[in-house]
């Protein structure tokens, strides 16, 4: 059966450099009784924040929420916009760029678990792997990419089942 | 697989049930889209019940049904779900198809006339229940594709602003005892659902799914 009853539960998706053979990312979504689990691996969100800073700590003032923004991030409305999000349980709101809130998590280069108690359809998740796919790229083209030399991230190993 | 539902009746109400409905904590709201009714009924609007089993909403129906109904009339069930994949499992085309087709299949079974308002919510022809599937839209509460709000379809998927599944297809039947079984049709045609297509074991494939110069994107999946 190929039809939409056999919506996927699981999608795995690996990103990988060819010139370097190097793996960019790896995403994996699950959807089951409490929600959407994701597992994240990627050395470029690590990198970035030990260059640029992290995304710390939200601040709620007043009925608004405000973030402690590293100055790589303040520089890119890109990723700002991503953050307007914060909170929501929602991964992908408005159709837009994935909900970033979960990348102050440490450890992304060992991979983390991350449980969003929310719902999504098929094209949803899919929007949201593609969206986080694009998203790694970017930051790895703009911040990160090393001129006239090979990349010295890589991930060894297999990814988590 | 369900874990509670609540339903909306719109309609008339004599003063007597109303006043009943007011001993038992139970407003009746105002609803712009509700017409009017003869004298016996002074107010107008709907009801709803507070989170209840499927037998709770029975009893509700059986004991507040309103006292005059016209075509202005829907009846809204919604109801939520013991766990997030079985919501899940429910958003899909697949699901959708099937619903139409066993609830036709109901309504036939049930002997409701052609020229029954029941029907024209059927094809999408009253404006409060379109044909339109979008639940991307709706989980967030955004305007259907046709301009409509969000909620003004057959399904209604208000994950968003609910945590529910609203089914608005059904009108306000004459009989009581049609629309009792028009919410047991539809609870019944949601679990046979997910009873009947359950999950799978993984068939993985891998599908490149971006082969760009610069980078190579593999994509696993597995399905229920």
């Amino acid at each position: 059966m190929t039809n939409e009853a056999n919506l996927p539960i699981f999608v795995n998706r690996e990103t990988i450099l060819k010139n370097e053979n190097a793996r960019l990312i790896t995403i994996q979504v699950k959807r089951d009784s409490e929600g959407i689990k994701l597992y994240l691996k990627s050395p470029v969100f690590e990198k970035f924040f030990s260059q640029y800073g992290a995304v710390e700590s939200q601040i709620p003032w007043l009925g608004h929420t405000a973030y402690n923004m590293p100055a790589g991030l303040e520089s890119a409305s890109y990723q700002a916009r991503a953050l307007k999000y914060w909170g929501k349980n929602t991964l992908v709101p408005d159709g837009d760029l994935p909900n970033l809130a979960f990348l102050r998590m440490r450890g992304l280069s060992d991979g983390i678990n991350v449980t969003v108690p929310t719902v999504m359809t098929r094209s949803q998740l899919l929007d949201f792997m593609r969206l986080f796919k694009d998203y790694t790229q970017t930051l790895y083209r703009e911040f990160l990419k090393p001129v006239n030399q090979s990349l010295e991230i890589i991930i060894s190993g297999d990814a988590q089942n | 697989m369900i874990a509670a539902a609540s339903v909306e009746l719109e309609g008339g109400f004599s003063s007597k049930l109303t006043y009943e409905l007011s001993d038992a904590g139970i407003p009746v709201r105002h609803d712009g889209s509700v017409g009017r009714f003869t004298d016996r009924c002074p107010y107008r609007g709907e009801i709803s019940n507070s989170p209840a089993s499927i037998d709770g909403v029975l009893n509700f129906i059986h004991k507040y049904y309103p006292t005059e109904v016209n075509d202005t009339c829907g009846m809204h069930l919604h109801v939520s779900f013991d766990n997030k994949l079985d919501y899940m499992r429910l958003m899909t085309k697949t699901f959708y198809s099937y619903f139409l087709k066993e609830i036709e299949a109901w309504a036939k079974a049930e002997g409701i006339p052609e020229n029954d308002r029941f029907w024209s919510r059927f094809r999408g022809d009253v404006h409060y229940t379109g044909r339109v599937w979008a639940p991307e839209l709706q989980l967030l509460g955004h305007d259907l594709p046709n301009g409509e709000g969000s909620r003004y379809a057959i399904l209604n998927f208000c994950w968003g602003k609910h945590g529910t599944l609203e089914c608005r297809l059904m009108p306000m039947f004459e009989d009581k005892e049609r629309s009792k079984r028009a919410i047991k049709a539809i609870v019944d045609i949601y679990e046979k659902y997910l009873t009947t297509h359950k999950p799978r074991e993984p068939n993985y494939k891998i599908d490149v799914v971006d082969d760009s110069p610069e980078v190579l994107t593999e994509e696993i999946t597995s399905c229920v």
